[in-house]
């Protein structure tokens, strides 16, 4: 079946099965392939996209219900300000190591951070818990995510 | 600061961070290959059985499946793997591709399908009929040593893979003689190193050129394709093996597997590009397992708690089958057990037995649990005489004079600075006000750990363990015409940060600007054979072999650079930041050459170069590090353990630690904090678990879990760091010895607070029900410390 | 792992669903939030025909209080309740809890109505519905109907709905003023399923005694029991901490006969004996913060 959903702000249109899942249908069919699959258990979080602006794991969504909704990955399209400036402190603060955690934990606190601009450690902490890393211990993720929203607080108040 | 080494010790932050910030990684599934097929491995729901038949006639019959074979087909194509280095007390272990009669472990292989897409494979699986006659299984390591235990491989008429035993001086003498002797119990669990990019690969054959292309996450790139070439009856020149972004390895992404060796069979079988994507479950129940070990040390002592002589029995679970000769991991324990403390007299025994549970390797820090041993050994020491732990350690520590010494494992120890590591460390804990507490709700404890984290391994290791193999590596630095640098080593990433920090190395060694230098890793036709990434080696040996061949290229330059200026010598040249300069007193002036000049008569106007010497500007230079350089550490941390719950809280962590020259702190704090982080894990949390007839229960990430954020602590790194007297740049390695340290630190602080209470914990990992029943059902009292 | 193929079906309204159901029968399952479902899905420990997506039906989607109590559509959101000024002034401890689920991520996807029917043993939302003792709105072919969730919850992974049947929403009675409800969790490891939740109700009388006393737990794979007549006995007495001592050891006592006293029971049974003081001391208001409402 086809269906039409908007991606990173294009219309697309795209054969799927109903049981596709719509980590593989970014990513096979659509050649998004900074959503990463780590467990499709729905535990690791590496694969959170953004659905109608709303952080969800692609690996627990079938792709057929995309029909009419819209989909943010990583690659999407103008970045947010809230992505641009968690890519800045991630690198600053050496957030990532083999970066495939990455894209997960970006996506979700571009949406938690525009949702939450006054947030605190405790709740950067909370969110976080839904992400996998192996590599960095995430004291750096931490550090990086409250330096992006002292700095969005900062252009903000400007 | 001297000129030449303005760039490494700069905490810059990655060059790699751009890519995997932006989405724009290439991880081996982000590749595309057209018209690539997909395959899926059927595997073994049981632990142990004998396959009677295999029906795929349904499976084929389902469109968009292009072939299904099992471990009889795929044995014309592939040889066996014999594991059979030359190493007394080691028995010669083999295995086919693909299992053909039997299968060993749950998850094992039974038959490969091979489809248009990974979903069509998986409902082709579903059709594939088996018939199993079920085996008993053996799944402890302990019955899996007695007498009447199912075997694991028959060929083998034991379980017993290996047996190592080795005597420095005469510790039983010791032991026999001593006015006391203490014993001590370690037992830590089976573990899966779980990066979170599992396994995959892509293979390809190329029929008109008789060539094979492998697109695989790897560590070793070269020692993976002569792996493949031998099992395979191909050449080298017939493959080439490229590893892209990888998405964590951890010692899990060096041996060549089956399911990659079918891969690439399967590619030349069907003359179309295969490729395979292990999913989570694969990954946990059948990719590599680790750490499963139990040691028990004897010490002897006197009533200061010095210790006179020491034996050392451990105990390993190697799984079901041999990636790795079965001594490998647990002989480094045994090496290097006694770390910085002078025992002459010293022993070990290893048994490594064979269980119907998946294959075991190396994960970060394979020798980890040395520094836990060691270190309990003497807190249980000290509790057992009522001496304080740090005063038994620095009783038993090495003066800083008696370096280098000859450890009774048989390597040199040299470069370390353990009593300023240790010091430090107590004082940052504030060790002399702290005694092991119970307020009611809560039992509190400081635990210490000291690590000598042994790192880089160069040949002479190897063949002085008889293990097999090189410890060299190899550089290739090219000056491009237009004057930037490329550089290679063998060594392939998964987030070490390689592309910045070797630039940093290339910079200071040649005389450019780490911007100018281009590190291209992980190809096996474009980088140098080398042996990889493990055992921390990657600053030593690559950085090294790096900075070794880059000081050829910069003398190579200036001499280039003096006939360009009419001189007969190259005296008072220099090199900075691609400029030629003259070095002066309290400066330097400019040439008015630079690296791009000097490239371009290289490569266009070859006869304005000197006398004798070559057009072009590529450099190539191996490098053997020593037998092993030492890291060493401090870890120090203070929990207290809630009484209700058993529940465990770290309230502060430090590591005091010497590392060796550092490239770039910004990277090896990241590496140093990630190890801890999974120390921290491992100790606490991870377990994979079988029942006992060979079942995993643990193949989910809900069921097998590794650290969150809650679960990590703040980690204090404070660098008290002394060069390597031995290494170009004074490197040293230190990726591992967080994870040694975490486990030591972790479990006698635990331990420390447990004794309050008179209970012991022996086991990892320490979850709350394992320190709950400890607390309240003296669990664990009096199991360890018996004094003979 | 991928799913086996199925049928997808997404509908506008609970007229259609329940038209669907009747028609496909045990053959379909409803997919809302699929935080569940599909892991079960993809790890094939479930293969339906027919997937019913019901994402779309707004009418389900809603939080309304209403004279008797608070009406929440099955398609509510975790984070949803978590973030309802409604709930928080109706029923306060429905939204601690809602906002104690899993994660952020699972919260923005997961649905009240989905959690109640799969009925997991260490679950949030079944428990908070056992407490209160939440009736199901039901819509079939037949026609709608309520029943109390303490009788449809049967046993783990079974909330037994008659064929053809579809949970619309879910509601919570209203409650009296002098009701104080208190909930504690325990996780094992701050990533994993808690392995212990305990949720107390205590109402109390004029005089300060019990007028009722309703103490839900969840631990082990067992059906939370509702613990209320065997506090009977009690009533009219106020609960100090000598009767919350006792309840805690009645409490102790029932689930160690249903759990087990293996040693993972025992473990568990004793993290229940400090969480139940500490649930009972806030319900009876005993605690400055007191851990609930």
């Amino acid at each position: 079946m086809i269906i039409s959903l908007t991606v990173n702000g294009e219309v697309r249109d795209v054969a799927v099965e109903p049981h596709y899942l719509l980590s593989d249908v970014l990513r096979d069919r659509l050649d998004l392939t900074a959503t990463h699959v780590g467990c499709e258990q729905g535990i690791c979080g590496a694969c959170t996209v953004l659905v109608d602006g709303q952080s969800a794991r692609a690996c627990l969504l079938f792709a057929v219900q995309m029909e009419g909704h819209a989909v943010t990955t990583l690659e999407g399209g103008a970045p947010s300000a809230e992505l641009r400036a968690l890519r800045a402190a991630f690198h600053t603060h050496h957030a990532q190591q083999c970066g495939f955690c990455t894209p997960g934990i970006l996506m979700t606190f571009a949406a938690y951070l525009r949702d939450h601009p006054d947030c605190d450690e405790a709740g950067v902490r909370a969110v976080l818990g839904g992400n996998l890393c192996r590599c960095t211990g995430y004291g750096p993720i931490v550090r990086a995510i409250m330096a992006a929203s002292a700095a969005l607080r900062e252009v903000a108040d400007v | 600061m001297s000129e030449r080494e303005a760039y490494v010790g700069q905490p810059r932050p990655r060059r790699e961070d751009h890519r995997l910030l932006a989405g724009l990684a290439r991880y081996v599934d982000d590749i595309k290959v057209a018209g690539a097929l997909h395959a899926a491995f059927l595997r073994s729901p049981h632990g142990h059985a004998r396959i009677v038949s295999i029906d795929v006639t349904a499976a084929l019959e389902l469109p968009g499946v292009v072939t299904v074979v099992t471990g009889e087909d795929l044995a014309e194509d592939v040889t066996d793997l014999t594991v059979a280095p030359p190493i007394e007390g080691l028995r010669p272990t083999s295995m086919p591709v693909m299992p053909v009669d039997r299968v060993r472990f749950q998850g094992d292989l039974v038959a490969c399908v091979v489809a248009a897409d990974r979903y069509v494979a998986e409902e082709a699986m579903e059709r594939i009929v088996v018939e199993y006659a079920e085996l008993p299984a053996v799944s402890d390591m302990f019955a899996a040593l007695r007498d009447d235990s199912v075997l694991v491989d028959e060929a083998l008429g034991t379980n017993l893979v290996a047996r190592r035993v080795h005597r420095a001086g005469d510790p039983e003498a010791r032991l026999a003689a001593a006015p006391r002797v203490i014993e001590a119990e370690f037992h830590q669990q089976r573990q899966t190193h779980a990066p979170i990019e599992t396994r995959g690969c892509i293979a390809q054959w190329d029929p008109g050129r008789e060539h094979l292309t492998l697109v695989i996450g790897s560590q070793v790139p070269h020692p993976l394709r002569t792996q493949i070439v031998r099992r395979l009856g191909l050449r080298d020149s017939q493959v080439s093996v490229s590893s892209p972004d990888v998405g964590g390895s951890f010692g899990q992404k060096i041996a060549l597997y089956r399911e990659e060796l079918a891969i690439c069979a399967l590619a030349r079988r069907l003359g179309r590009p295969v490729r395979w994507k292990e999913d989570r479950m694969e990954n946990l129940l059948a990719a590599c397992h680790a750490r499963e070990q139990w040691c028990r040390t004897r010490a002897a002592v006197d009533d200061t708690g010095r210790i006179l002589g020491l034996t050392l029995e451990m105990v390993e679970d190697f799984g079901a089958y041999c990636f790795y000769p079965a001594n490998y991991i647990s002989e480094v324990v045994g090496i290097i057990l006694t770390g910085q403390y002078g025992i002459a007299d010293y022993g070990y025994e290893i048994r490594v037995a064979l269980t119907n549970k998946c294959g075991v390797g190396p994960m970060r820090a394979p020798m980890a649990m040395a520094s836990w041993v060691m270190e309990g050994t003497l807190d249980v020491i000290a509790r057992r005489l009522g001496l304080d732990p740090a005063e038994v350690r620095r009783r038993n520590m090495l003066a800083d004079q008696a370096l280098p010494y000859a450890m009774p494992g048989g390597e040199t120890l040299l470069d370390v600075n353990c009593a300023e590591t240790m010091e430090t460390a107590l004082d940052e804990i504030g060790y002399a006000a702290h005694r092991p507490h119970d307020d009611g709700r809560y039992l509190y404890g400081l635990g210490l750990c000291n690590v000598v984290e042994s790192t880089t391994y160069g040949s002479r290791f190897y063949k002085n363990s008889g293990i097999g193999g090189s410890g060299h590596e190899a550089a290739r630095i090219i000056v491009e015409p237009d004057g930037t640098v490329s550089a290679s080593v063998g060594m392939a990433a998964a987030g070490q940060g390689y592309e910045t920090t070797f630039a940093q190395v290339v910079a200071d060694g040649v005389g450019v600007r780490p911007d100018d230098v281009a590190v291209t890793l992980g190809h096996s036709d474009t980088s140098p054979y080398g042996m990889g990434s493990r055992g921390g080696r990657g600053a030593t040996a690559g950085g090294g072999a790096l900075y070794l061949c880059a000081a050829e290229v910069r003398a190579h330059l200036l001499r280039l650079a003096a006939h360009r200026l009419g001189l007969n010598a190259t005296d008072g040249l220099g090199l900075r930041d691609g400029r030629i300069v003259w070095v002066r007193a309290g400066g330097s002036e400019e040439t008015g050459l630079d690296v791009a000049d000097l490239a371009r008569t290289a490569y266009f106007d070859p006869l304005a170069l000197p006398e004798g010497m070559r057009p072009g500007l590529e450099f190539y230079r191996t490098y053997d590090p020593p037998p092993m350089t030492f890291s060493n550490s401090t870890h120090a941390c203070r929990v207290r353990i809630a009484r209700e719950t058993g529940r465990l809280e770290i309230l502060d962590y430090l590591v005091v630690e010497n590392c060796g020259t550092v490239i770039n702190p910004l990277v090896v704090h990241g590496q140093q904090a990630g190890a801890v982080a999974m120390g921290l894990s491992g100790t606490l949390l991870e377990n994979v678990v079988y029942d006992q007839a060979g079942r995993n229960l643990s193949a989910t990430f809900a069921d097998y879990t590794i650290a969150t954020v809650a679960d990590i602590p703040a980690i204090r790194i404070i660098a008290r760091a002394t060069p390597s007297s031995r290494t170009p740049l004074g490197l040293k390695g230190m990726a591992e010895g967080g994870v040694m340290g975490a486990i030591g630190a972790v479990a006698n602080a635990v331990n420390d607070a447990l004794s309050v209470v008179g209970a012991q914990v022996t086991c990892l990992p320490l979850t709350p029900m394992r320190l709950h029943a400890a607390i309240h059902d003296g669990i664990g009292r009096a199991a360890q410390g018996q004094e003979g | 792992m991928k799913p086996a193929p199925f049928s997808y079906h997404r509908l506008q309204t609970v007229a259609e669903l329940v038209g669907l159901k009747a028609r496909l029968g045990d053959a379909a399952v409803i997919l809302a939030g699929g935080q569940s479902l599909v892991p079960m899905l993809t790890l094939r420990l479930s293969r339906p025909e027919h997937v019913i997506d019901v994402n779309d039906i707004v009418e389900m989607d809603h939080i309304l209080p209403e004279q008797d109590g608070l009406r929440i559509g099955a398609l509510v959101r975790h984070q949803h309740v978590a973030e309802s000024a409604v709930v928080a002034t109706h029923l306060p401890l429905l939204r601690r809890m809602a906002g104690g689920i899993g994660n952020y991520a699972v919260r923005q996807r997961g649905t009240i109505g989905g959690s109640l029917v799969l009925a997991d043993p260490a679950a949030h939302m079944p428990l908070a519905a056992l407490l209160f003792d939440a009736r199901l709105v039901l819509r079939s072919a037949r026609g709608v109907r309520t029943a109390a969730y303490r009788d449809l919850y049967r046993s783990p992974l079974n909330c037994a709905l008659d064929a053809g049947e579809v949970v619309v929403s879910v509601c919570f009675p209203r409650q009296p003023e002098a009701m104080r409800a208190v909930a504690e969790m325990f996780h094992v490891t701050a990533g994993s399923f808690p392995a212990l939740i305990c949720a107390v109700r205590l109402v109390a009388d004029a005089q300060g005694g019990l007028a009722g006393l309703t103490i839900v737990v969840a631990a082990g794979a067992v059906r939370p029991p509702v613990m209320e007549g065997m506090f009977d006995d009690l009533r009219g007495v106020r609960p100090d901490a000598a009767l919350r001592g006792e309840v805690a050891r009645r409490v102790v006592a029932h689930m160690g006969g249903l759990i087990g006293q293996d040693a993972a029971g025992r473990y568990l049974l004793s993290v229940l004996e400090g969480r139940m003081a500490v649930c009972l001391a806030g319900a009876a208001g005993d605690t400055k913060e007191g851990a609930g409402a």
